[in-house]
């Protein structure tokens, strides 16, 4: 003999459900790349090169050996590196801009300082702080391609984004 | 269910994937910089060096210069190069007005007697420094006063509209032992190399994320890069090297805290003397390695010292019919004040003063010959004119050890042939206190103080008690004018000229 459910139970299980959904909808849009790229990571055994692309333009970023790095996972124009000691991240956008101080403000997601431009070889690499934030962001400009980045932390590490982005090629 | 049951799973897929996360490594370190040196605005206070050294003062408002500084007493070499910082601040002032430069004096009270260097004035802001004048500003300090080394640093400013326009810093090395002397620039080898380490210290300084190369500087920049070098100066074992303010370098000039930088304070780089080392000039190491309480001697005597003329404002004090006993008291005042006086004698007075004159001579005035008891030459024969005149010179040429150059007749009665007969020049006066008159003593040192102009040559007694008496608030009173008293001698430069002699050169 079956018995029917109470039509509250009924509501308050599908109200459950919808938390259920919207909670891993949420964790889908902002945690899940995170986790993915992160898990999806490799190790430089050797200094590498990673090589980003995106409408017609390049740009390479060494990856030197015992860094871990990612390109994507669902595109061809990001990159994740980080450090051996997994200390500091350095996400990279590689964009097509004619304003990449724009273009990095909209990355930092909040006030940040003038910018400090500085020819690099043939490129020029524009930096600033983020306000409030143990950050820097700039990007390595060449004619309309720039390669946007963000580094954590600025604190004992600047030295070491200095590195990277010597090592950094823009084409466009 | 079924969906909620696949987006666990799907939350579960992404956790798995994320444990493969790459391990971390404890062995690896970030890359650091590799600056030589460190940026500073904080010089170290200099209050322990302390000098004995002839104070100096000059103002002049036609061109727009306030200088003080000082030198090294016995006419010492580093003096030419102290003198030229103030010399170079002069004729950037006859450049920028077009105003022809002539020493100046201002009326009483105008507190020029303040002269010299003073602990602390080399550091302040150029603000202060400049204090809202129109024009230059030198002001100095000793630096350095250890063993056998000196060092004296020469602040300039200039500012029109009470902004700073330039400001430049030379520091002046002299090492008494062995005579060298040189500005910071000759403590260091070599100076291109130095411009890269500069540049890349500062450029870290400011924020830079450049691992380019300094580029070598070009002649322009190495020229403005030796100029500011001539203000290196060390301290506590460190070399300080000032950052011109002028500076230009491809790689600081997109920085924005370069860009925003103050003129108030300049930025210096301070090098540990184990970074400098390999740098360093023998002038240099010997500034590095100078040590102990300093050697250097005070003035023998302010009479002894060269006084630039065309520069400073001079005139001659002269003070006729002594020795007597007042003369200490007179030579008193001299030396504390850094002054000068010339001391027409008697013959008769020296003979009864002879300690009085050897103190004269022995503290660099000078001697002239006033006859041996006051005659008036033109009413005597020949011989006896010969004879007042020859008799005493031979007494004060032995009592002195000076040469006895010139003499002032008695009076000022003179004429050709006594001049001929004496052989040599007649000294008169310019200005005539005629403190022998019985003048009240605030109105004879007013007239001394006031009347007199640069180049004056001014008649005083030292036998006269109310001369003694108002003698300091006079040598003060023209000194807070600007006044540097001199020599006769000193006041031509060396060169007295023959025949009647009234005024010094007018400047």
């Amino acid at each position: 003999m079956s018995r029917r459910r109470p039509r509250a139970t009924l509501l308050i299980a599908l109200l459950a459900g919808g938390v259920v959904v919207a909670l891993v909808a949420v964790a889908a849009v902002f945690v899940a790349p995170q986790l993915i790229r992160a898990g999806a990571m490799k190790v430089a055994s050797t200094d590498t090169t990673v090589t980003l692309t995106t409408a017609g333009i390049r740009a390479d970023v060494p990856a030197p050996e015992g860094w871990a790095y990612v390109v994507g996972p669902f595109d061809d124009h990001t990159a994740t590196l980080r450090s051996p000691d997994g200390a500091m991240t350095v996400d990279v956008d590689l964009t097509a801009t004619d304003d990449a101080e724009q273009a990095v403000r909209s990355v930092a997601g909040g006030a940040v300082t003038p910018f400090d431009h500085e020819p690099v070889g043939g490129s020029t690499v524009l930096h600033a702080q983020i306000v409030g934030e143990d950050a820097i962001v700039g990007a390595v400009v060449s004619g309309g391609a720039a390669l946007v980045f963000t580094s954590r932390p600025a604190t004992g590490y600047d030295a070491q984004l200095a590195e990277l982005l010597a090592g950094i090629e823009v084409t466009s | 269910m079924r969906r909620a049951a696949t987006a666990l799973a799907a939350v579960v897929a992404v956790l798995l994937v994320s444990g493969c996360a790459p391990e971390t490594r404890s062995d690896w370190a970030p890359a650091s910089w590799h600056t030589v040196g460190t940026v500073t605005t904080d010089l170290p206070a200099t209050s322990d060096a302390d000098a004995p050294t002839v104070a100096m003062r000059l103002r002049n408002d036609t061109v727009g210069l306030d200088a003080r500084w000082a030198i090294l007493p016995g006419d010492h070499p580093a003096n030419a190069v102290i003198e030229r910082v103030v010399r170079d601040a002069v004729a950037g002032r006859v450049e920028a007005t077009g105003a022809a430069y002539h020493p100046e004096v201002f009326p009483a009270g105008a507190g020029l007697g303040t002269r010299g260097c003073a602990p602390g004035e080399t550091t302040r802001t150029a603000s202060d420094i400049l204090a809202g004048r129109a024009g230059a500003v030198v002001v100095c300090e000793i630096t350095a006063a250890r063993g056998p080394l000196f060092a004296e640093t020469l602040r300039t400013v200039v500012g029109e509209g009470g902004t700073v326009t330039s400001d430049r810093t030379d520091v002046v090395y002299a090492d008494l032992a062995t005579g060298a002397v040189g500005t910071g620039d000759d403590l260091l080898t070599d100076t291109a190399a130095l411009w890269t380490t500069t540049v890349d210290t500062v450029r870290r300084y400011m924020g830079s994320l450049s691992l380019a190369a300094v580029a070598a500087p070009d002649d322009a920049q190495l020229a403005a890069f030796r100029a500011a070098l001539s203000g290196a100066r060390f301290a506590e074992g460190a070399l300080y090297i000032p950052v011109a303010a002028d500076l230009r370098a491809s790689e600081l000039d997109g920085l924005v805290r370069w860009q925003a930088r103050g003129e108030e304070r300049p930025l210096h780089v301070r090098f540990t003397a184990e970074e400098i080392a390999s740098s360093l000039t023998d002038l240099g190491r010997e500034v590095l390695e100078a040590s102990g309480p300093f050697t250097g001697a005070a003035s023998a005597g302010a009479g002894f010292e060269h006084m630039p003329c065309d520069l400073v404002p001079c005139m001659a004090m002269t003070l006729d019919d002594g020795p007597s006993t007042l003369t200490p008291t007179f030579l008193d005042v001299l030396r504390d004040e850094q002054s000068a006086a010339t001391f027409f004698m008697l013959g008769k007075n020296a003979e009864r003063h002879p300690d009085t004159v050897a103190r004269v001579a022995a503290e660099g005035h000078e001697i002239g010959n006033h006859t041996w008891d006051h005659a008036y030459l033109t009413d005597l024969t020949d011989a006896r004119v010969q004879a007042e005149l020859g008799d005493t010179r031979a007494l004060l040429q032995r009592l002195s050890g000076q040469s006895i150059p010139f003499f002032r007749p008695p009076g000022g009665f003179v004429n050709e042939h006594v001049i001929a007969l004496a052989g040599q020049s007649a000294i008169l006066w310019s200005v005539d206190t005629r403190d022998w008159a019985g003048p009240a003593a605030a109105d004879l040192a007013r007239y001394a103080i006031d009347t007199p102009r640069p180049g004056t040559i001014m008649l005083m007694h030292d036998i006269q008690a109310v001369t003694q008496s108002v003698f300091h608030d006079v040598v003060t009173g023209l000194r807070d004018r600007g006044f540097q008293l001199v020599t006769i001698d000193g006041l031509f430069g060396g060169a007295v000229p023959s025949g009647q002699v009234r005024h010094g050169p007018i400047p």
